[in-house]
């Protein structure tokens, strides 16, 4: 995909200037908060830090603003998605770091790339008494990422909407809806705002069941919801969803995060009419088998410890800890330690697998993703027919994508390709995880975590860990959410920079 | 219109009793590796 050395820097320098100058726009629902909650030394940090990324993104616009109608190309565009969200992470950070409530610049950058990426791994100290303003910048940070900032932007802010493909793929939402970029990215949005509705409106009812105040039931609605449906990990309060001890909660969060794995092609389906789509998209099949293999690997494990010895312990500890990984969300019903100390190895590997896997292509979450399982499992069994079977009988590979979709070499290929790229990253984030002290166990586990955008800890991730592994775990988070190509153009300009003023 | 709305809530409810039966199978899984 990337084509060549990137020439055309100006009018990136606009792009990245129009998606800096939005999550300025964003900032104010934020400030917003803080001023209703009377939280005054909030707020003034909010009129400090949007004045800076309103500056800056304006800055950015201007430098471009002259080649603004420069056509760009693949390289181009994704260097606009990877460079946004790397100076988003830089700006977004400022408030955290002001608050006071982390111990360095780079904690607070962790928190943002953890939240923006929805993995949902934390440095913040203090959480349980954050203030609502820093809590609601948490939560929209998780939601504008889970969607895609970049795609947001500059679908609804630019006029040049033969480029924004570019830019929408390489946040690593490459399906389209509709035959236009810019009406998918519109469609993604209306689905997801219109299931926010739905699912506040739930969470805040199971709430009330769990004895949550009214105005307390309303906010953590509104935040785990948000945090649920991006697979995000985000929880309020420091024992994130053990906090509410209620069924309700954990049932209703299920069902939003399940549906947050989902291919957006699939909700715009069913939503549309074609419900069968739900039982025959290679996703939700391929979802649904990992799914309950992976929960017997892990319900064997716990039971061979007899971690959980009752089977409504067994559902709500160990399966919501399997949906949750499997979906990349995050949200742990249990300690951190409990994981390392009480599950052992064979549960620890269902969970590590199913971090990989992940949820759905252009969804909210992380991971290989199941339509590339789904392609992968297929080439196998074609490849198994094809030795088989006399060569007239096999013809083409096929999966159910939304329509019947014959499987051409580079998609196969590229499947291959991506997967090899999660697993190496893995392979890089435990070795990291070693060399800084940790057991393979843990440092295996973490790095699932991080490289599948999941968020569950085993109690590696923490203020006291080296710079050196807390920058590693950035960057995985990054690349892995970006699913490599766009970070990859952004090193590539940068490289060829480099040989260029060394020649 | 109607038909619209009718057509997204219909598809709403479907999406969340797919999810309920995702959760349902956990709870299978918990009972038979129980027994």
């Amino acid at each position: 995909m990337v084509e060549k050395p990137v020439g055309k820097i100006y009018p990136i320098f606009y792009y990245i200037g129009i998606v800096i100058l939005s999550l300025a726009a964003t900032e104010v629902i934020p400030l917003l908060t803080s001023v209703f909650s009377a939280e005054w030394r909030m707020s003034l940090i909010y009129v400090f830090t949007v004045s800076v990324a309103a500056s800056v993104g304006a800055g950015f616009m201007l430098i471009g603003y002259k080649h603004r109608m420069l056509k760009l190309g693949w390289g181009e565009g994704m260097m606009v998605a990877s460079g946004a969200w790397l100076l988003g992470m830089l700006l977004c950070a400022l408030p955290f770091y002001m608050s006071g409530n982390y111990l360095s610049y780079l904690d607070s950058c962790f928190d943002v790339m953890s939240g923006l990426t929805t993995t949902g791994v934390i440095m913040v100290q203090d959480l349980d008494h954050l203030s609502n303003g820093l809590n609601m910048w948490r939560f929209i940070l998780t939601f504008l990422g889970g969607q895609g900032m970049v795609v947001l932007a500059l679908t609804f802010l630019t006029k040049n909407t033969a480029g924004v493909y570019k830019f929408y793929a390489g946040e690593g939402k490459d399906e389209r809806l509709m035959p236009n970029a810019v009406s998918t990215a519109k469609n993604i949005w209306y689905i997801s705002l219109l299931y926010l509705a739905v699912g506040t409106f739930c969470m805040f009812f199971a709430g009330l069941a769990a004895g949550l105040p009214v105005s307390k039931a309303l906010l953590h609605g509104v935040w785990i919801y948000m945090s649920a449906w991006s697979t995000g990990g985000f929880a309020p309060m420091s024992q994130n969803i053990l906090y509410y001890h209620s069924a309700a909660y954990e049932i209703a969060s299920v069902v939003f995060f399940v549906l947050g794995s989902f291919n957006f092609a699939l909700h715009y389906s069913v939503l549309t009419g074609k419900r069968k789509e739900l039982r025959k998209n290679i996703e939700t099949v391929s979802f649904s088998i990992t799914l309950t293999v992976l929960f017997l690997i892990t319900a064997f494990g716990l039971m061979k410890n007899n971690v959980y010895p009752d089977m409504v312990a067994l559902f709500r500890k160990g399966f919501y800890q399997l949906a949750s990984a499997h979906t990349t969300t995050g949200f742990m019903s249990v300690y951190a330690r409990q994981l390392f100390h009480e599950w052992g190895d064979i549960a620890l590997f269902g969970m590590i697998v199913a971090m990989l896997f992940g949820g759905s292509a252009c969804s909210t979450a992380g991971g290989f993703k199941g339509l590339r399982i789904g392609i992968i499992f297929n080439t196998f069994k074609f490849e198994l027919r094809r030795m088989m079977l006399p060569e007239s009988r096999v013809t083409e590979q096929k999966i159910h994508h939304i329509n019947d979709v014959v499987l051409s070499d580079s998609a196969v290929r590229s499947a291959f390709m991506i997967v090899t790229a999660y697993v190496i990253t893995f392979a890089i984030g435990t070795v990291g995880g070693m060399m800084a002290g940790f057991p393979f166990g843990m440092a295996a586990f973490e790095s699932a975590s991080v490289t599948g955008n999941v968020g569950l800890s085993i109690g590696i991730v923490s203020p006291t860990i080296p710079a050196l592994l807390k920058m590693l775990y950035i960057f995985i988070m990054w690349i892995a959410r970006l699913e490599f190509m766009s970070v990859l153009a952004l090193a590539a300009y940068f490289v060829g920079k480099v040989r260029e003023k060394c020649a | 219109m109607n038909k619209y709305i009718g057509k997204t809530a219909l598809g709403i409810i479907v999406e969340v009793f797919f999810s309920a039966l995702l959760i349902g199978m956990g709870l299978a899984v918990s009972l038979l590796i129980i027994w």
